[in-house]
């Protein structure tokens, strides 16, 4: 299929006898934005991990442009040791998490310089130079040599954000990155999205953000209990939902 | 590699053991005056009156800032050399752990105390217990309960250090084995046999401890 | 009664005090190395996924906490050479036995140190497309090196007080030196005084180097203002007092 970037097919992946995803499947094409949402703790996060096989899918594939990764990653079994044909599909595949996870012994500019340089093998100028073009695009051009504890919540994760795309990525993935914000710096991160799908980026973003979701994504899948229950173009989701559990939920949401 | 020669460490089993009495005494008595000055220290550390407060500090930092063998050295060489003061080695010995470990015992104290919830004192102040018996009923029982394991931790401690008394030549435990060793030309044996009895010793009080932990647990 | 004390042949012989200290120091330091190095071997062997390794690293790490420093160091000098033939200088014997304890307190630090650096970061790095080695090398170590510092400086302060041990077995050092001092010219208390005092100097200095590391390394709180050297010194010796157990 042209324009495929994604396949995710009967993805299961348990935790001891927790069976977090009960054989999701999902496709995401070239330049489209998708919003997953749903009630917390259901297996979100254990996706998007799975997608770029910070987790080991127990079943499935995990198809990105052509290539089926979970019998790729099941021949290294540790998924923090990784294989050559796993970074190579990290480098392609962009995440910001939650939790920002910068480098606190690094500058802003030197966190996202780091990647360049020792994955692409750039020259230390090269990446720098890229680096401060990334961090001007997200507006952080005074804060380039801050350290993370001297940002603010939402400039950390831009900067994040930065560190991510200064490998231009082929796919982002979104782990509820406003989550741990203050609620006056939701919009300053929620507009770095906006652009960049608004750009054309492909991108998977777990949000409970909704007026993201229903604004600017192009589809929005509802996850709950370890699968999709229901997913669709977000005016038809919110307006029309079909499943009751979905209606529940955005009943809870508007409530 | 020759053979370990246990027959004749056995044979001076009697004068082995006499002198691990010796240690235990040393590290025993050292321990006793340590809690009852540490208390004192402690006391003055916890103070309100700056002075008090500042000379304990400065004793805690010295006599925990000064290897316990250059103390030894300088009480029992140096002081009673130049003041005159008859000490025996024992004593002088004696003295200096216990000065050594009440530097340690000061700051167990204090941590047990800091421990205490605030809560406690106020409970005890209104039911009307004056300062003296707030402390003595309520704060230091609880303070020791808290503190006991690192009080353990000190004896044991204790008993390790005591082997340094030696340079004064006191005839414990180390200071025999030294002996023995220069008398039968065996080394290995004796030395290995004095280090087995120090770890059996430490292991034995931690064990010891860690019963009466459980005992006067509430 | 009625003494007068004398500093002056102390003074005097000044140059065999500092002689001392030199090679206090060289012993303390020489030891330190061997240690850090062993440390992280045992570390790493802790935190192995081999679990022989694993095995064999807490084992020493238990062995070592409970070997009383003196008699290993007597052990070591009089029977290792009695036992193996291997002849070791009282300066080896003390770098030898120093080192293997020190080494074993400064694993349990690095290990505390590496665990301390949370998983997240070496997802992140991993996400990045960084290795394994290069996470552990750009993200990993950095940070625990950082943490470990402080700590591994006040072991330093210890094992700088437990080199006086070594003077039994005839090493030259303060302890040493001082006795020949205060044989020389009948001035005891003033030598030993002298040598209490330069132990007791160094070692609050380097513990209050070690508070003041812990201070400037930190990432929480850039905005606290940061404490002087000299600040720190005298919050060690007036407020604070210094905290470290020898190993005895
Ligand atoms: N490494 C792990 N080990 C064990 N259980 C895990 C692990 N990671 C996740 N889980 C469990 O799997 C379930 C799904 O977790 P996940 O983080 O994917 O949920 P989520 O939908 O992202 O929730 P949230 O909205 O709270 O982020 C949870 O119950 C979680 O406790
Ligand atoms: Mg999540």
């Amino acid at each position: 299929m042209s324009g495929v970037v994604l396949e995710v097919n009967n993805l299961h992946k348990s935790f001891g006898s927790l069976h977090v995803l009960r054989g999701l499947n999902l496709t995401v094409r070239r330049g489209e934005t998708v919003a997953v949402i749903g009630p917390s703790g259901k297996g979100k996060s254990t996706l998007l991990r799975c997608i770029n096989l910070l987790e080991q899918p127990d079943e499935g594939q995990v198809i990105f442009e052509g290539t089926d990764y979970v019998p790729i990653a099941r021949r290294r079994g540790l998924p923090l040791r990784g294989n050559p044909q796993l970074r190579q599909l990290r480098t392609h595949i962009g995440i910001v998490f939650q939790q920002f996870n910068l480098f606190p012994h690094k500058t802003a500019v030197e966190n996202v310089m780091l990647a360049p340089m020792r994955v692409l093998g750039m020259s230390k100028n090269e990446a720098r130079e890229r680096s401060l073009e990334q961090l001007e695009h997200v507006g952080l051009k005074d804060k380039v040599d801050n350290h993370p504890q001297t940002l603010s919540g939402g400039q950390q994760q831009r900067v994040a954000i930065a560190r991510a795309l200064v490998m231009e990525p082929r796919l982002m993935l979104f782990d509820e990155i406003t989550a741990a914000l203050d609620p006056e710096l939701v919009g300053e991160v929620v507009e770095e999205m906006q652009r960049l799908a608004e750009g054309g980026m492909t991108m998977v973003v777990v949000t409970h953000h909704m007026s993201f979701a229903r604004h600017s994504s192009d589809r929005i899948l509802f996850v709950d209990d370890g699968d999709i229950v229901e997913e669709g173009e977000p005016d038809t989701l919110f307006n029309n939902p079909k499943e009751p559990r979905t209606q529940e939920f955005l009943a809870h949401l508007l409530s | 590699m020759v053979e370990f020669q246990l027959d004749t460490v056995v044979a001076s089993g009697p004068r082995i053991m006499a002198a691990l009495g010796l240690t235990i005494y040393i590290s025993t008595v050292s321990m006793l005056f340590g809690l009852a000055v540490g208390l004192v220290v402690s006391l003055l550390r916890g103070s309100g009156f700056q002075p008090f407060r500042l000379l304990a500090v400065t004793y805690i930092s010295i006599f925990r800032g000064l290897p316990l063998i250059a103390f030894l050295i300088w009480l029992y060489f140096g002081v009673t050399v130049a003041f005159n003061i008859q000490l025996s080695p024992i004593t002088a010995g004696i003295v200096v752990l216990t000065i050594q470990s009440s530097a340690y015992l000061a700051e167990i104290y204090r941590s047990g105390m800091e421990a205490i919830p605030h809560t406690q004192r106020q409970a005890a102040v209104a039911l009307g217990l004056s300062p003296v018996r707030v402390f003595t009923d309520v704060q230091f029982p609880q303070a020791v309960r808290i503190a006991l394991p690192a009080i353990g931790n000190e004896y044991i401690g204790l008993v390790k250090g005591s082997a340094l008394v030696s340079v004064l030549g006191v005839a414990e435990l180390m200071r025999t084995s030294q002996q023995l060793v220069q008398f039968y030309q065996l080394p290995f044996e004796f030395f290995t046999t004095a280090a087995v009895l120090y770890v059996a010793v430490g292991v034995g009080l931690g064990r010891l401890f860690r019963i009466v932990e459980k005992r006067i647990r509430y | 009664m009625g003494y007068t004390p004398d500093f002056e042949p102390v003074w005097r012989r000044a140059d065999l005090l500092l002689e001392g200290l030199a090679m206090t120091f060289v012993l303390a330091i020489v030891a330190m190395a061997c240690a850090i190095v062993l440390g992280l071997v045992i570390a790493v062997g802790q935190m192995s996924s081999v679990r022989v390794a694993r095995r064999l690293a807490t084992g020493y790490v238990q062995l070592a906490r409970g070997t009383p420093l003196y008699v290993y160091i007597f052990w070591v000098y009089y029977s290792l050479g009695s036992a193996t033939g291997i002849l070791l200088t009282p300066f080896q014997a003390g770098v030898f036995c120093l080192a293997t304890l020190y080494g074993a307190y400064l694993a349990e630090i690095d290990r505390g140190a590496l665990q301390s650096v949370q998983r997240e970061q070496r997802e992140a790095a991993v996400a990045l497309g960084l290795t394994a080695w290069q996470s552990f090398r750009d993200i990993v170590a950095p940070q625990a090196v950082r943490i470990a510092i402080p700590p591994t400086t006040n072991m330093f302060a210890m094992l700088f007080m437990d080199t006086s041990l070594v003077s039994a077995i005839g090493a030259l050092e303060l302890i040493r030196v001082a006795r020949i001092g205060s044989s020389e010219t009948f001035r005891p208390f003033e030598f030993y005084t002298v040598m209490g005092l330069i132990y007791v100097v160094v070692v609050l200095v380097v513990s209050a180097l070690s508070a003041w590391l812990e201070r400037v390394l930190r990432y929480e709180d850039p905005q606290a203002p940061q404490r002087s050297f000299r600040e720190a010194f005298l919050k060690r010796v007036l407020r604070k007092p210094f905290s470290a157990s020898t190993s005895r």
